[in-house]
């Protein structure tokens, strides 16, 4: 049995009187890549802003490597390796397509004091350049090194959420929707990134609407409805689930 | 009638001193996103600081007892030490300078508190305001702390011990040295900015600017960036209020009101935001204002001896925002543009994709 990186153990949130998420309890394992899906408004987003700290939980315990980490901020969880990325992108749109690249690798040049001086952090900028230009390379997005994030395409803009998230190799990644609104063609792309670093025994915990998409690569998925999770099992198992197909009204899951 | 050398020499360190405040604030709004409308406090904070200073300094270190620095007689006394004893005057001085640096840097912590405390920055901005307001009424209706409206006069340049070193008996001299180590200075803050900005803590300040939580969840401590950028950027507004005082020789809360905090914003607008050499270029700009606009008023005085000074002085305002206006039509985003982080990282892209070597805009 592998071993279990991320844990959720009753957590309830509210908003005016309305349970966004009710009681959810799941795990997630080492190198998987775990699936949280459901209809609309169904929770997911705010079960993710919970447990990358960006939300505080009304009740229940967030556990990350066998640390509680509920009442952590977010730039604590990214230390201890738990990167998140956002539905609505959240880049930095004044800055161009480097320098998103570069930001969130830890860089000796942070400290004001150390910035002054080139030669601290020239080697560390250098090996983050050459590793950017990679990573960049993979996603076709070098010639738009200096681009503005806000003057490049919304399927480019989830191509520069991967390939920060690929500069950092986290740990754990939280995903939301990560392949909603790229080109088709890009997206073997994509799987085979994720697949890689799976191999590379990193844990991928992934949004997405439908079971569809990623039902190639899932290990193993969870449905959320009404702030609840109402199934849990291996992509076989959930596109027989008559629950599932309930919540989603006639509509199809897989 | 126009004392040329007098009138370069004034424009000069007035526009030292204003790009030195301009680059401060475009180091903490431009790049850092923290709206500082209370940039007259740190200037004036500093100003004041070394006023009080130095006035005390004179005589402890003269071993002289010390006295009410409000009185016109402790004034005669400091400017007697001030041409007779370099040593003490040039101590004093340097003293001083250290300590409104430091005072300045303490200011900016304090000032960072309720910037971590407010979710919208603009909340920092009135914050900030209110304070620069408050410290102007303190400091103009005491009389003890900082002499109330006159202000502490007597500060003498710190070069003065100079005219008996020379043949001619004037002060131009320690004038011409003063402005050029106010343009020293304004030099060293350029090149302190450039490379903050041009580094990974630049990049951290953009990030903060754009979108807060995003760069905290990408593992960057948001709170500790704003506590820096205040901190670096308030004392560099102190050190120019240092320079200020012993310029122009006396601290009055009349130079630092809100209204010259509005004057570096215009600046900085004009120069654009993000880009060093806007602050630098805004400054100018405004300095040639400020000091042509004084000169014609020197110039109509002399002429038409019932002309009222005060049009002019108001004009000044008026043509700024007239230059406001200008700017917003032609070149909204101000004279120069936001440019590239410029580290190894980007010059070895550039070069990969044989890039001309001097192109630091985005595209």
């Amino acid at each position: 049995m592998s071993e279990i990186i991320l844990e959720t153990r009753s957590i309830s949130k509210s908003y005016g009187g309305i349970k966004a998420v009710d009681d959810v309890s799941l795990t997630v394992k080492r190198a998987s890549i775990t699936v949280l899906i459901g209809p609309n408004g169904s929770g997911k987003s705010t079960l993710f802003n919970i447990i990358s700290g960006v939300d505080k939980a009304d009740g229940g315990q967030v556990f990350f490597m066998n640390k509680e980490i509920t009442h952590l901020l977010p730039h604590q969880l990214f230390q201890m390796g738990l990167y998140r990325t956002f539905q609505n992108p959240r880049l930095f749109f004044g800055m161009s397509v480097l320098e998103n690249t570069l930001l969130p690798n830890n860089s000796r040049g942070d400290n004001p004091l150390f910035a002054l001086f080139k030669r601290v952090w020239q080697d560390d900028e250098l090996s983050k350049a050459e590793k950017a230009w990679k990573v960049l390379g993979t996603f076709s997005l070098v010639p738009l090194y200096k681009n503005r994030a806000s003057e490049i395409s919304g399927g480019q803009i989830k191509l520069l959420q991967l390939a920060m998230m690929l500069m950092v190799e986290p740990t754990l990644t939280l995903l939301d929707e990560p392949i909603a609104g790229v080109a088709p063609n890009l997206i073997p792309i994509i799987f085979s990134a994720f697949q890689e670093m799976r191999e590379k025994g990193k844990t991928l915990f992934i949004i997405e609407h439908r079971l569809r998409e990623l039902f190639e690569i899932a290990d193993f998925v969870y449905v959320m409805g009404r702030g609840r999770l109402i199934a849990s099992g291996t992509p076989n198992e959930i596109v027989k689930n008559e629950k599932v197909k309930e919540e989603y009204l006639g509509t199809s899951v897989a | 009638m126009v004392d040329i050398v007098g009138f370069c020499l004034s424009f000069v360190s007035f526009f030292g001193i204003y790009a030195i405040l301009t680059l401060s604030l475009n180091l903490e709004y431009g790049f850092g996103g923290q709206p500082n409308f209370g940039q007259a406090l740190f200037y004036g904070m500093g100003a004041f600081v070394t006023a009080i200073l130095t006035s005390n300094l004179l005589l402890i270190l003269t071993h002289q007892h010390l006295e009410n620095i409000c009185t016109i007689s402790s004034l005669v006394e400091r400017e007697t030490i001030a041409t007779s004893n370099p040593s003490v005057t040039l101590l004093a001085w340097a003293i001083s300078g250290i300590t409104s640096i430091v005072v300045g840097a303490i200011l900016g912590f304090i000032a960072s508190y309720p910037a971590l405390r407010v979710k919208e920055e603009w909340y920092l901005a009135m914050v900030l305001l209110v304070a620069a307001q408050i410290f102007v009424i303190v400091f103009r209706y005491n009389t003890r702390l900082g002499c109330g409206f006159d202000g502490i006069a007597g500060i003498s340049n710190p070069f003065s011990w100079l005219v008996s070193l020379t043949p001619i008996n004037s002060p131009v001299i320690p004038n011409l040295v003063y402005s050029a180590i106010i343009l020293l200075f304004t030099y060293l803050c350029f090149v302190l900015t450039e490379r903050l900005t041009n580094s990974p803590f630049g990049r951290l300040l953009k990030s903060v600017r754009d979108d807060w939580l995003a760069s905290s969840t990408l593992g960057k401590n948001v709170n500790k960036i704003r506590t820096q950028v205040m901190i670096i950027g308030s004392s560099m507004a102190s050190l120019a209020g240092w320079l200020y005082v012993y310029y122009i020789g006396v601290a009055n809360t009349e130079d630092y009101t809100s209204t010259f905090t509005f004057s570096i914003w215009v600046m900085m607008i004009l120069g654009g935001f993000a880009n060093n050499r806007g602050a630098v270029v805004g400054a100018f700009f405004i300095t040639a204002l400020d000091r042509f606009t004084l000169i014609g008023s020197t110039l109509l005085q002399a002429y038409f001896p019932g002309f009222n000074p005060n049009i002019i002085s108001y004009s000044k305002y008026l043509l700024e925002s007239l230059l406001l206006l200008l700017l917003l039509v032609f070149r909204p985003k101000g004279i120069m543009k936001e440019g590239v982080i410029l580290t190894p990282a980007y010059r070895l892209f550039s070069l990969r994709m044989g890039e001309k070597k001097n192109e630091r805009n985005y595209s």
